[in-house]
């Protein structure tokens, strides 16, 4: 299965979740999927450009301030660079929270390089032993499609391991400043929550 | 130590905390995530007992960052509470998350590697804290005394929200007096 197609999945049925994504690749094809679907623009996306590791630290605190459903599209690399962060939240409990861990066992955008899920590192397993109500993964799209839906309807924490495969390519990067996402995604929250900017 | 200067003690802390905690409340911090330290202490055990806030500990003062920054961006203001080894620890989250999306969070330091300190782990990142701030351009403020404690930090906390950059506030040995772990 192609991340591509587990993004698609996600913003054609999550509605106006908020949606925070890894950096690179997983955010640059947020951006482009969120266009070809004339969905831009979408101001619950929030797209990181660093701060490896911190996606779904990012996503948990999201998820605390509101009820509804917040995903968060990590990477292996990058989960495996924080892992501490499973344990919060597994310790916090958010009930609202999906990780989609897109775990293709490498550092794909560096050059390919295999990750320790290539090797002996189950990541639905230690979201399991950290916590998580519901932990999940899956090799192929209809899978996919199927647990997410479950997803959002369940109470969480939800860990789904979509294991996928890279085709060699990667999109243009999101022609979004860092600032605007801040400002956009805050004030769509704002609004929703009926507070005064 | 004598009696009177174990009230008196005890009474300097209480201000100190207290000044700290109605400052959060002034600028609608509600949201704090932390990582211990033995003199943060005095304030976030006040704050987990106070039902204005909601704390999250986390594993490593990087998270700190990436919790609290979900929470502003979600419309709620924040704020962390480490110690300067910590600070170690969240100098990537700060410059490729925070400067660039002009996410501001006021961070409280405990400085270590100050007056007192023996325990040469924590000198050379206690020391080279506020040097670290300057080089990558994060405003700081050291409290070590009593005077215009309200200003120096309810004061920069305004700036904070007005500069949209996080903004360190240090907290010296001479400020909390307390025992250093
Ligand atoms: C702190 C830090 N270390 C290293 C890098 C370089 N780097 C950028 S992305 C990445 C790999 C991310 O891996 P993963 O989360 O699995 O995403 P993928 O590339 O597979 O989509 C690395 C090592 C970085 N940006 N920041
Ligand atoms: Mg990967």
């Amino acid at each position: 299965m192609l991340r591509y197609d587990v993004i698609k999945n996600i913003l054609q049925t999550s509605n106006n979740s908020p949606v925070i994504s890894n950096l690179g690749p997983t955010s640059d094809e947020l951006w482009h999927i969120t266009k070809e679907l004339e969905l831009l623009p979408r101001e619950r996306n929030f797209y990181t450009y660093g701060s490896m590791g911190l996606c779904s630290s990012i996503a948990l605190g999201i998820a605390i301030n509101t009820n509804e459903k917040v995903v968060s599209i990590d990477g292996d690399g990058s989960l495996l660079m924080n892992l501490g962060t499973l344990s919060t939240i597994g310790r916090v409990s958010p009930d609202n929270l999906i990780i989609v861990a897109c775990d293709n066992e490498m550092w794909a955008q560096t050059g390919y390089q295999p990750t320790a899920t290539a090797f002996n590192t189950e990541l639905e397993n230690v979201s399991k032993f950290c916590g998580f109500k519901n932990t999940f993964k899956c090799t192929n799209i209809d899978e996919f499609k199927n647990i997410f839906e479950n997803a959002l309807k369940i109470k969480g924490p939800t860990m789904i391991v979509a294991k996928t495969k890279e085709t060699g390519e990667f999109p243009e990067v999101t022609p979004v400043e860092p600032e605007f996402t801040t400002y956009r995604f805050r004030n769509s929250m704002l609004n929703n929550n009926e507070a005064k900017l | 130590m004598l009696i009177q200067d174990i009230i008196l003690w005890g009474y300097k802390m209480q201000e100190w905390v207290k000044i700290i905690i109605d400052s959060l409340k002034e600028h609608n911090i509600s949201f704090i995530s932390y990582v211990p330290d033995i003199s943060i202490d005095k304030v976030t055990k006040e704050i987990e007992s106070d039902p204005y806030f909601t704390v999250v500990p986390a594993t490593r003062e990087e998270e700190c960052i990436g919790i609290a920054s979900g929470s502003y961006v979600s419309g709620v203001n924040s704020a962390i509470f480490m110690q300067s080894s910590g600070f170690g620890n969240c100098i990537n989250a700060l410059t490729s998350l925070n400067l660039p999306a002009r996410i501001p969070i006021p961070m409280f330091i405990n400085l270590r590697g100050e007056i007192g300190e023996f325990n040469i782990a924590q000198v050379t990142m206690g020391r080279s804290t506020r040097p670290i701030l300057d080089v990558i351009n994060i405003p700081h403020v050291t409290l070590d005394n009593d005077i215009n404690l309200h200003k120096k930090v309810s004061g920069n906390i305004t700036l904070c929200y007005a500069s949209k950059i996080p903004l360190a506030i240090c907290l010296s040995p001479l400020l909390h007096g307390g025992k250093i772990a």
